[in-house]
């Protein structure tokens, strides 16, 4: 008994304290290792190089050199900030926990945020009926107008159904405006959801293609999106949706959906085209973390938004000037073109 | 590492075979365990981290067997290991892992129905699930393996009161579940709410794709026919090099109550 304890135990003792043994050695910790695990994690899995015609090799060939034993952790955050950025994809970032983040392709979208003031349309335009800012929705009815209004500026309803309610209270209007201006996106489904309130027909829109090898060019099966109706409630009266530069992800998805309906136009500014879902936070030797854009969404004609974005058809933008003299002129755009239109005032 | 652990395994199960007779205990058909312990393991995961992560936690599990007159034994059991991952870059954030194992079995008894030396050899379905989910769904990975496993146990009595266990099995063929190339993909993100489905997209596959293996040692002290308490020492390891590679080691530290009636 004694002589069979001692090398249980022995084995035991081994196993619970031989991480290397067990493992392999650990990633090391140095300037060199963390930018080639960061360059080597995006040629291997990064979704859109031959969408948008990017050469990873040259941003390697370009950053390399500036990588030495002497490199210190913030010298590398502004590298590997300066890589991503040349993907220009606001699916993409790098963080630095408790200490900096950084997101590509978000120069100048500030100023488009302030170019939008949910007050300013409250106390001039709208009537609420409910609102929620942990949902990120609001709505209700223009004075003196017989248009409705439903502000997202999330794609985050706990519950779909509600689009159903929200129809049941302004669905007696002549159109709707939808406003996804600032929308920063959300969960796909939840949008596909609130768009079937107001689609007619099933068609063929999008597909989508998951990265799933180590060449630029290798995805996985096409899956295939079709439109289809949702819920109980459907309005089929002509829609306006508002779109900005921050209009992205999830809202750029339902756009597909609502785009594909003859009574919806848009107007406002092209969208962020960035269609791809966020892959899992990745991990460096050094804390550093980052994401990264996983999949391609084509159109059936086999072209991509991704990096276009939806173009309106109608242009129209705000200034920060027009929000600060009371004025949102693109919202005054989509009264006039229902007017025009439609008759609908 | 694998012909180590292969040894290991061989060494902890076989050993036990020379053991001597004493005297016989009562049999009981029936029996419920409780067990806790503490959990102490190893984790690269390719498809989540380039980095390798200690894993620390508690282990609980629950089990029902029956034994039947011949000495055979039926067996269910469910174990749940709730741990944290840890990397050398974890200043700042640590990542959950999730751990279920559920299993049926049935051994065989291959030696006389009463007496001092026991040995048992069958097989099991298992249901290995290990889940790492890191700031809420920031990052998620999983490794499960729903397969069958050739599984034996052998005990002997080596006091008035008390006796050695040992146990062992190899997962041969299951259905191998891992996360897609990407880590993420829309049948996820389709499926967010449906676990079990997400659990279940795999490949049924053999030992050409992974590598199993789990081994236990136990000590059981019998306070008197009917309740008795074990301290154990259980290891598992899986592997395998599909999409990304990953390798787990779990080591767990157990006290066990049996009830028979």
């Amino acid at each position: 008994m004694k002589k069979l304890l001692f090398p249980i135990l022995l084995l035991a003792t081994l196993f619970t304290s031989c991480q290397k043994i067990i493992l392999g050695e650990d990633e090391v910790n140095t300037p060199k290792n963390n930018f080639d695990i960061f360059w080597e994690d995006f040629d291997r899995h990064y979704g859109l190089f031959t969408v948008r015609g990017w050469d990873w090799d040259s941003i390697r060939m370009e950053y390399e050199g500036q990588v030495t034993p002497e490199t210190t952790d913030e010298e590398l955050f502004t590298i590997f900030s300066e890589m991503i950025d040349y993907l220009d994809d606001r699916h993409t970032f790098v963080y630095w926990p408790g200490r900096k983040f950084f997101a590509s392709g978000d120069a100048g979208r500030d100023q488009v945020r302030e170019e939008l003031s949910l007050d300013l349309i409250v106390r001039n335009y709208v009537d609420v009926r409910d609102s929620s800012s942990v949902e990120e929705y609001l709505y209700g009815d223009f004075r003196g107008r017989d248009i409705g209004y439903f502000h997202l500026s999330g794609i985050d309803l706990e519950d779909t159904g509600l689009t159903d309610q929200i129809l049941r209270d302004i669905g007696h209007h002549q159109a709707i405006i939808i406003d996804l201006r600032n929308n920063t996106g959300g969960a796909d489904q939840i949008g596909v959801e609130i768009a079937g309130r107001f689609i007619q027909e099933e068609k063929l829109l999008y597909t989508v293609q998951e990265r799933n090898g180590p060449k630029h060019d290798d995805f996985a099966e096409k899956k295939e999106y079709f439109s289809r109706r949702i819920g109980t409630e459907n309005f089929n009266k002509p829609v306006v949706v508002l779109t900005d530069q921050v209009t992205i992800s999830a809202g750029e998805v339902m756009l597909l959906y609502l785009k594909s309906i003859a009574t919806v136009t848009q107007i406002g500014d092209v969208t962020s085209g960035d269609f791809s879902d966020t892959g899992m936070r990745r991990f460096l030797p050094n804390g550093m973390q980052y994401r990264y854009s996983i999949m391609k969404f084509l159109l059936p004609d086999g072209t991509s938004l991704d990096g276009v974005g939806h173009v309106p058809d109608i242009y129209a933008r705000n200034t920060v000037e027009d929000i600060a003299a009371g004025n949102d002129v693109v919202l005054e755009r989509a009264f006039t073109f229902l007017l025009e239109e439609y008759g609908i005032r | 590492m694998k012909r180590c652990l292969f040894s290991a395994a061989l060494l902890l199960f076989f050993g036990a075979l020379g053991a001597q007779s004493f005297p016989v205990e009562p049999v009981y058909r029936h029996q419920l365990t409780l067990t806790i312990g503490a959990h102490h393991g190893y984790v690269r995961d390719q498809n989540f981290s380039p980095l390798n992560y200690r894993a620390d936690g508690l282990r609980f599990g629950l089990g029902y067997g029956r034994t039947t007159k011949s000495g055979h034994l039926m067996s269910a059991e469910l174990g749940l290991g709730l741990t944290k991952l840890r990397s050398s870059a974890s200043k700042y954030h640590t990542t959950d892992r999730y751990l279920i194992d559920l299993s049926f079995g049935y051994l065989r008894n291959m030696g006389p129905a009463e007496g001092s030396r026991q040995v048992r050899l069958g097989g099991k379905y298992r249901s290995y699930v290990d889940v790492s989910i890191f700031e809420g769904a920031e990052a998620i990975s999983f490794f499960a393996l729903h397969g069958f496993e050739l599984a034996g146990d052998a005990a002997w009595r080596t006091g008035g009161r008390h006796r050695l266990k040992l146990a062992g099995s190899l997962p041969v063929f299951g259905l191998l579940v891992r996360p897609p190339y990407t880590g993420w993909d829309k049948f996820i993100s389709d499926n967010d709410t449906a676990l079990l489905r997400i659990l279940t997209r795999g490949k049924w596959t053999s030992l050409n794709d992974f590598t199993g293996l789990r081994a236990s040692f136990g000590w059981e002290y019998r306070f008197n026919d009917r309740w008795t308490m074990e301290a154990g020492y259980g290891l598992s390891y899986y592997s395998t090099q599909r999409l990304d590679p990953v390798r787990i080691f779990n080591n767990q530290f157990t006290l066990t109550a049996t009830r028979k009636y």
